[in-house]
């Protein structure tokens, strides 16, 4: 065989080597794929941090003069966790943590604790099973699964970034039989709890159009699932403009729990009332009460209140609870209510304003219920209405001189760009100036997903089948 | 070596490298991420026109 022969045959060779070991690592066949940066200089893996005017590169790591800053991070295929450990020092806020976008470009970041230093100050006993940890006020459980065996009720509990659902059940709870009539007078969207168990999600909306009638939607929610959509486009223009319109909301079979409903509407949209069999119905703030609505009595469980005048009258609002009338304003103003408990306490208002806070609203006092868990801050916790704590944050460990903070992604909801990219964002919650940055020194990122075999070549033929034929 | 057989080889090298700069760009714009997480294209770029020089050069003379 001459000379040439084989320099031609080693050429085909180390093309046919190339391109196949280019598939192996873009197969990733192991399911594991691990990159690191320093962030010092792009790599194909890992961008930098960015914007970089946000950032100041030293000689042992890049500082966080302002934030929020992103790094992207380009995978090969797609993965369903991302174990990430940040490398960092001189931690000058209270709390460092990393999001993960779940879709391009839409800003929807899901976040996860680096650091939070109330925490680890934090003395009350603590429990761990690894992915979550329990802080509680008394030591009254000595495992975790026995505080989920038997949970306390909701408003004792608050979580901080942890991946927990609360699985909120009445206990005696009958469905109630006879429907009654709300009168809301809401403008334009709101959203409220409600509970069922043997009985069909069923309620009647009034809606007021002074001018047209856009559509309409109306989403429920079991938890973070979709369980009902409608949405009422198919309303005639013309004659008919000026009069109410009744839409109804019937969902038969749905099972027992909590769920969230929510009604997007323009704001010149009165929902006027809402008639329901619905024993139970909390609203969520914000609401907004058309200025036509006279004088008006709810309750809220907030301990701090949020009111806002709709127009050039005067609103007077009493949130006290001794017939102090408050004069609201245009610009948004902040009651702390009398009691700092966690109790229902009543409101009076004379005309349509708009309301929020850190409670539910409800219209009457048998129709309030709270399955809502707080979000836990400091506050929460020296308030002394929560005992319990709930969180994904595990505390840092220190290598090489560095804090390493470490954060678990679930990928199975995000969507990576075009160019195969997902983007992470590193936050600061209570950064004011540049002297209070951090600064980043090194990202080791550990991607997991399906291992390569014959059951993942079949289910991949089969999806490119099913999607021809 | 003759000087035949090194244009011969060095014609074999600018086809392989350039041939396989068409085939990793192709890759690159179907799948982004495919080639340039992994391979240098500037490499083979440049291999491509190197060889391809010294392969004229050898011709030329």
């Amino acid at each position: 065989m001459s000379r040439l022969v084989l320099f031609r045959s080693f050429l085909i060779f180390a093309a046919v080597l190339i391109l196949a070991s280019l598939f192996y690592l873009n197969l990733v066949p192991a399911g594991r794929y691990f990159v690191s940066s320093d962030f010092k200089a792009a790599n194909p893996a890992v961008s930098v941090l960015y914007p970089e005017s946000r950032v100041n590169p030293a000689a042992d790591g890049i500082t966080v003069k302002e934030e929020p800053v992103y790094f992207d991070v380009r995978l090969p295929r797609k993965f369903d966790a991302a174990r990430v450990k940040i490398y960092f020092d001189d931690l000058k806020t209270d709390v460092l943590e990393l999001g993960i976008e779940g879709t391009p470009g839409a800003k929807n970041f899901t976040f996860a604790p680096l650091k939070n230093k109330f925490l680890d100050t934090l003395d009350w006993p603590r429990l761990s099973d690894g992915a979550l940890v329990l802080y509680q006020r008394d030591n009254l459980y000595g495992r975790l699964d026995d505080f989920f065996r038997h949970l306390p009720p909701p408003n004792q509990i608050a979580a901080y970034r942890a991946p927990f659902s609360y699985n909120y059940k009445i206990p005696g709870y009958a469905a109630g039989k006879w429907p009654r009539e709300i009168q809301t007078d809401f403008l334009g969207s709101f959203k409220f709890y409600t509970y069922l168990k043997d009985e069909p999600l069923d309620f009647k909306f009034t809606f007021k159009s002074p001018e047209a009638w856009p559509a309409i939607s109306v989403r429920v929610f079991s938890g973070d699932k979709l369980a009902v959509s409608r949405d009422y486009v198919d309303i005639p223009a013309g004659a008919e403009l000026a009069h109410e319109r009744t839409f109804y909301l019937y969902q038969k079979n749905l099972p027992e729990g909590v769920y969230r409903v929510a009604i997007a509407a323009p704001p010149e949209i009165i929902v006027s009332k809402i008639i329901t069999p619905a024993r139970y119905l909390s609203f969520i703030g914000p609401l907004r009460f058309s200025p036509d609505s006279g004088p008006k009595n709810i309750l809220t469980s907030a301990r701090r209140l949020y009111a806002k005048n709709w127009d050039e009258l005067s609103a007077m609002l009493v949130a006290d609870g001794k017939g102090h009338r408050l004069k609201i304003p245009e610009q948004r103003y902040d009651i702390e209510m009398a009691t700092m408990a966690y109790v229902l306490k009543p409101l009076w208002f004379d005309h349509g304003i708009e309301l929020d806070g850190d409670g539910l609203f409800a219209f009457d006092w048998l129709s309030f219920f709270d399955p809502v868990i707080q979000n836990f801050n400091p506050a929460v916790a020296q308030a002394g209405t929560v005992n319990y704590l709930l969180t994904g944050y595990q505390g840092t460990s220190r290598t090489d001189g560095s804090e390493v903070g470490a954060a678990v992604f679930d990928l199975t909801n995000v969507s990576p760009s075009a160019n195969r990219k997902i983007r992470f964002v590193l936050s600061l919650p209570g950064f004011q100036s540049a002297e209070n940055g951090v600064k980043i020194k090194k990202a080791e990122i550990e991607f997991t997903g399906d291992r390569v075999g014959w059951g993942w070549i079949k289910n991949k033929f089969s999806e490119i089948f099913k999607r021809f034929l | 070596m003759d000087k035949k057989t090194a244009e011969k080889i060095f014609h074999d090298l600018f086809v392989w490298f350039f041939v396989m700069l068409i085939i990793l760009i192709g890759l690159e714009y179907c799948f982004a991420g495919f080639v340039i997480s992994y391979i240098n294209l500037n490499f083979w770029f440049f291999a491509a026109i190197i060889s391809g020089g010294v392969y004229l050069s050898l011709k030329k003379d």
